[in-house]
């Protein structure tokens, strides 16, 4: 049975109120921190390994350790709630359901970081879970673990929930800044780096929900005894939020020692794929990740078998691995059709691009417009090395990762893929007919990888 | 219509300016806009706009700029009930161009556009977080998931005699 430290209460009714989780020790752990010094909270979160649940992966004590600490100004934990990564909802799941374990983990981080008043950034189209939070706060507040001198340590701290208004972008933390100041979304060129000049040019920290969840288990345990769970640079737990064509569709925590294979097909996770269909492909980590074929994607191409953690998702780089990133976990049957599902997400990348860089503006359109004219049978073969010459031009060239993130999905499934792309170019008619035609895929796990 | 918010919407304002350091009022701006767009039709209509901006003492056009930059917020009048259904790879992958073709057949409408009686405007939308739940839409403050044609039948039923009564 596998480690359960963010969900373990899941099963309990009523987590989500206060007295539930108190008399499932919640809230023991922020006494706990109370009687240690900041420096030995971030201390502890550097031992415990912990990495950045977002997506990009950076370790979290390391981020807190860059924090400016200039003499008489105010400095801010915002904490990123703007889960926008198609694929990924497990932030939602954890501010929904376990919103009392999410506001003491920001507790005793606000605590180690020194700021007195918190912010989360939640995406706008979640219009219901402010309520849910902003509820955890009051209780919260009530019985004294927020607003001045908490626990007779001195330390004041307010906890307030800001709405967003619908941005893949803002999940960009300088853009997320930019919003929380009332602005359009638009990334800030880095340096300076928030940790020196955020929000209202104050020292800033940002981070995901699930990182600042996860600090509450790392204080009650220890950095030391959580960093034993996992394993490798992968320690501790993660939650993966599976979607697509698998039987078990939801929230899962894993402890980043299972295979891929079994994650899928094992009844405790995904449950296998449905109506006795074949697993043809997957994006293990939200949709800015690199699909990988089925074969690749249970064993690497060493003929490895592949696990779920960082390292072993990526290993053989974007050539024949992908990434852990958000853990929005994406899986594809063998009757989906890649060049639809790559043309959803360049569709995504359009409507989120904020315009500021030109690769990413122009870039993402014209990538969108492309594998348009492929899918509905308009196509041409030079288009499937346009589209490969467009999202090269991309990557790297803009202020932001959401160029990569754009760039990526599509090179992969051309590497992957490409024979699905020239079956649309050559087979107009059908492709139209959004007849998916993918009869040459009698058997996805022994597709060959592309180059 | 005047454009006004009541005492009690007044209030909220100032606890929501509140919540942001002196002098830092324009974070308010998109919580503002949350509060004015459910307020005044469903919709940003340029004097609201201005609105908010003397409520916060701020130009008009950094009230515009941000309306026009974030999608929730609309610039043109839509209906009573906003159908917003993700069309985003997990969805497409569960089924939501049926979904979506199943809308527009039914009520006769294109994305983006409303039915003449003014109830219901269909905007496809992108990824909404609920990829699980597939297919789903957005409808004001609440997620509609797990999308079939029959829920689809049963939500217009349930909308339009709201509507009526």
């Amino acid at each position: 049975m596998a480690v359960k430290l963010l969900l373990a209460n899941d099963h309990v009714e009523g987590i989500r109120y206060y007295d539930t989780y108190r008399k499932h020790g919640g809230y023991t752990t922020a006494e706990k921190a109370f009687k240690m010094s900041p420096a030995d909270i971030v201390e502890e979160v550097k031992k415990s390994g912990l990495r950045g649940r977002g997506g990009a992966g950076f370790p979290t004590g390391m981020k807190w350790s860059f924090l400016a600490k200039p003499e008489g100004v105010p400095r801010h934990l915002v904490c990123n709630a703007d889960e926008s990564e198609p694929g990924t909802f497990k932030d939602r799941y954890l501010m929904e359901f376990h919103p009392h374990l999410f506001i003491e983990g920001l507790l005793i981080s606000s605590y180690a970081l020194g700021s007195n008043a918190t912010y989360i950034y939640i995406r706008g189209e979640y219009a219901w879970i402010p309520d849910i939070l902003e509820q955890a706060i009051a209780e919260a507040k009530n019985h004294g673990w927020l607003g001045k001198n908490i626990l007779g340590s001195g330390f004041d701290c307010e906890i307030y929930v800001h709405r967003g208004a619908g941005a893949y972008i803002c999940g960009e933390e300088t853009a997320l800044i930019e919003s929380l100041e009332g602005k359009r979304g638009n990334p800030r060129l880095k340096p300076p780096f928030p940790a020196i000049q955020g929000v209202w040019m104050r020292p800033t920290v940002v981070n995901n929900v699930e990182t600042l969840a996860a600090v509450v288990p790392i204080i009650a345990m220890g950095g030391d005894e959580y960093a034993k769970i996992g394993v490798g640079r992968s320690t501790g737990t993660k939650l993966l939020s599976v979607c697509g064509n698998v039987n078990k569709p939801g929230v899962y925590e894993i402890d980043m020692t299972c295979s891929v294979e079994e994650f899928i097909y094992s009844d405790e996770y995904c449950g296998g794929i449905p109506k006795g269909r074949k697993l043809k492909a997957c994006i293990p980590g939200g949709s800015s990740v690199p699909i990988v074929p089925a074969n690749l994607l249970l064993k690497t191409a060493k003929g490895e078998t592949r696990y779920m953690n960082y390292e072993s998702l990526s290993d053989g780089g974007f050539a024949t691995g992908t990434m852990m990133g958000s853990g929005g976990f994406i899986v594809l049957d063998d009757a989906q059709c890649v060049v639809r599902h790559t043309m959803t997400l360049a569709r995504f990348y359009t409507h989120e691009s904020c315009g500021q860089c030109s690769p990413c503006r122009e870039g993402t359109g014209w990538m969108y417009k492309i594998l348009k004219n492929i899918e509905y049978g308009k196509g041409k073969m030079s288009d499937i090395d346009l589209l490969w010459d467009i999202q090269r031009r991309i990557e790297g060239n803009t202020i932001c990762p959401l160029g990569d993130a754009a760039a990526w999905p599509v090179a992969a499934a051309i590497r992957h893929f490409r024979d699905e792309f020239e079956w649309h170019v050559l087979n107009p008619d059908e492709s139209q007919k959004r007849n998916y035609g993918l009869a040459h895929y009698a058997d996805p796990i022994h597709v060959p990888a592309g180059a | 219509m005047e454009i006004r918010f009541s005492e009690e919407k007044m209030n909220k304002v100032r606890e929501i300016i509140a919540r942001y350091p002196e002098g830092k009022q324009k974070s308010a701006l998109i919580p503002l806009l949350h509060l004015a767009q459910d307020e005044f039709g469903g919709w940003l209509d340029v004097p609201v706009m201005d609105y908010v901006a003397s409520i916060l003492n701020i130009l008009p056009i950094e009230v515009y700029e941000v309306a026009t930059f974030y999608t929730m917020f609309n610039t043109k009048p839509v209906g009573k009930y906003l159908l917003e259904v993700c069309q985003t790879g997990p969805c497409m992958l569960n089924g939501s161009d049926d979904i979506i073709d199943y809308i527009k057949e039914k009520l006769g409408i294109g994305p983006g556009e409303t039915t003449p009686d003014g109830l219901f405007t269909l905007k496809p939308a992108e990824c909404l977080g609920a990829c699980g739940y597939a297919p789903m839409m957005q409808l004001g403050k609440t997620y509609r998931e797990h999308l079939t044609k029959e829920k689809i039948d049963a939500l217009i039923l349930e909308l339009r005699g709201a509507a009526n009564n």
